[in-house]
């Protein structure tokens, strides 16, 4: 009976001592939930509102294009303004795993490779075309020619920016191979290979105007398309694994609220 | 060495290098009698290719001595290729 | 297979993940994404391209990719030897195989280099026609996974030299999926070389 009353206590002052730890992460945890708010707002301004995923046909006319995005006017000003407003939150998410990245074996060197290869993916990825997109939206009494340019333009540096990406995956494959400690699962390492891979194939889109490989081909977009989501998926759920694990005494600076 | 150029494992690449001269001779240009017949020299290719690839998997790879659910998923891999890509040699000339 | 227990396994006859899970989760998974490659091509060929695939098909040489075949299985061999050997200890057999194996590898680069650097000669590139566009990409996606492959037998290499206990799991995932890179080959030249 005793030792039911002994356990009860040591667990009682367990909890006591949990609620701290917690807090002591409570910025980590902040920035953690910038990811799947920021995925989920990105695929809802880029599939619903944007209707950019999956994108048109390659090679429409100018006029096709022009009246693609008239048809769309409203929701594409809403999808690029939300965007433009939103962009800065994948700076948190840059930030958190960098902080976890540097908990791994390896020199600080490829946690801030990662982060330089995002941030320059990031302006032609995402907020290059946004404002492209946006032009193209908001400016409707344009040249069609010049709205058609914006509008391939925009594509073109969404889907272009591979090669940073493909960097940037590769980088996180590396570290983690390396680490030692295991912060983050080798599978994942592998996904980031596979992450690599697909942009590596996203390549032909700029030859391909139909079929498989062209940028809203089976094989280039939507095998892309899903590699991505699951290498997200896994990647924030692991981020959350991460940092529970992540033993108190290792903050530097220890949240204190 | 030479223990192991009598192991088993060279034996089965023995096996695999047979295996690819058949469907190497298979797949050479060859009068065809019919469509039919073009067809099944097709997926006799097809079923060589699948069967060297579960060899490697089985015995190489070392499946064969790996719990029931990695070896249902290999097999199940073959069998969708095998199934997709016989289908559309059969029904979709 | 009659013999191939006891001498692979060293006696164990229960059940064993060879490699780790991780290993496993990229294989199965690479295995998919090629199958969903392979629905491409078939759902390009088959959709009213026959005839124009059989034409381009005859310009692939298929004695260049029964050499490449033969290159690969007799590297799988190799590594397949190579990790058997690390299990029984003797690690500097196992990175000669692995070093044969590499070997290897770096001819069928290179016999992929001059196949290609053919085609290209005689005008034959990736955007001539829908088959040469699979046929690029394939072989292209399939090339990028030797690499991958070679850059793992080097690991394993360092590994078997350097280490004092080599890690018999990262042995056995390397040589897993080199295994891998190996069987995706025998299914790319059937279905591109050989099918017709």
């Amino acid at each position: 009976m005793s030792d039911v009353l002994a356990a009860h206590a040591g667990a009682q002052s367990a909890n006591e001592a949990a609620p701290t730890a917690k807090n002591h992460k409570l910025d980590q945890w902040i920035c953690w939930w910038s990811l799947p708010i920021f995925y989920n707002l990105f695929g809802f301004i880029f599939v619903y509102l944007g209707k950019l995923m999956p994108p048109p046909r390659p090679g429409l006319t100018t006029a096709e294009i022009v009246a693609f995005i008239q048809a769309n006017a409203s929701s594409m000003q809403t999808a690029w303004v939300l965007l433009t407003l939103s962009l800065g939150f994948a700076s948190l998410s840059s930030g958190l795993i960098i902080v976890q990245m540097k908990r791994m074996t390896v020199s600080p060197a490829l946690p801030y490779a990662y982060m330089a290869a995002l941030a320059v993916a990031a302006l032609p990825g995402c907020l290059l075309c946004t404002i492209l997109f946006a032009l193209a939206a908001f400016r409707p009494d344009r040249d069609p020619e010049i709205i058609a340019l914006l509008y391939d333009m925009g594509l073109l540096s969404f889907v272009g920016s591979l090669g940073c990406f493909a960097t940037q995956y590769m980088i996180f494959a590396i570290a983690i191979f390396l680490d030692k400690r295991g912060i983050f699962p080798k599978w994942l390492g592998y996904m980031s290979i596979w992450g690599a891979v697909t942009e590596l194939v996203a390549a032909p889109i700029w030859i391909f105007k139909s079929g498989p490989y062209a940028w809203d081909g089976l094989i280039s977009f939507y095998l892309g398309t899903i590699i991505f989501v699951v290498w997200e998926f896994f990647l924030i759920s692991s981020l959350s694994k991460a940092i529970k694990q992540q033993p108190v005494e290792e903050l530097t600076s220890p949240c204190t609220v | 060495m030479r223990p192991y150029l009598q192991h088993p494992l060279t034996r089965l690449w023995l096996v695999l290098l047979l295996a690819t001269v058949l469907s190497w001779w298979l797949g050479s240009d060859k009068p065809v009698a019919s469509h039919q017949a073009g067809v099944l020299t097709a997926v006799s290719i097809l079923v060589v290719a699948i069967i060297k690839c579960r060899l490697v998997i089985r015995n190489y790879m070392e499946v064969r001595f790996a719990p029931s659910w990695l070896q249902w998923t290999c097999d199940a891999w073959l069998l969708l290729n095998f199934a997709m890509v016989s289908s559309f040699y059969w029904f979709a000339i | 297979m009659h013999g191939l227990e006891a001498p692979v396994m060293g006696g164990a006859t229960s059940r064993r993940l060879p490699g780790d899970v991780n290993i496993w989760v990229f294989v199965i998974g690479d295995m998919l994404i090629f199958s969903a490659y392979f629905a491409a091509y078939l759902f390009a060929d088959r959709v009213g391209n026959h005839e124009l695939f059989l034409q381009s098909q005859q310009y692939l040489s298929q004695n260049l990719g029964f050499c490449n075949t033969l290159i690969l299985l007799t590297s799988s061999l190799f590594v397949a030897l190579g990790v058997h050997a690390a299990r029984l200890g003797d690690f500097a057999v196992a990175s000669r195989f692995l070093e044969l194996a590499g070997a290897c590898g770096v001819v069928f680069l290179f016999v992929k280099a001059y196949e290609w650097y053919s085609k290209l000669v005689g005008g034959l590139t990736i955007s001539t026609n829908a088959f040469f566009m699979h046929y690029y990409v394939m072989t292209g996606v399939h090339v990028v996974h030797v690499l991958i492959g070679l850059t793992f037998l080097i690991v394993l290499w360092r590994e078997l030299r350097g280490a004092p206990t080599p890690r018999m799991e990262l042995v056995e995932a390397g040589g897993i999926y080199w295994h891998m890179v190996d069987f995706l080959w025998f299914l790319i030249f059937a279905l591109l070389y050989l099918m017709r």
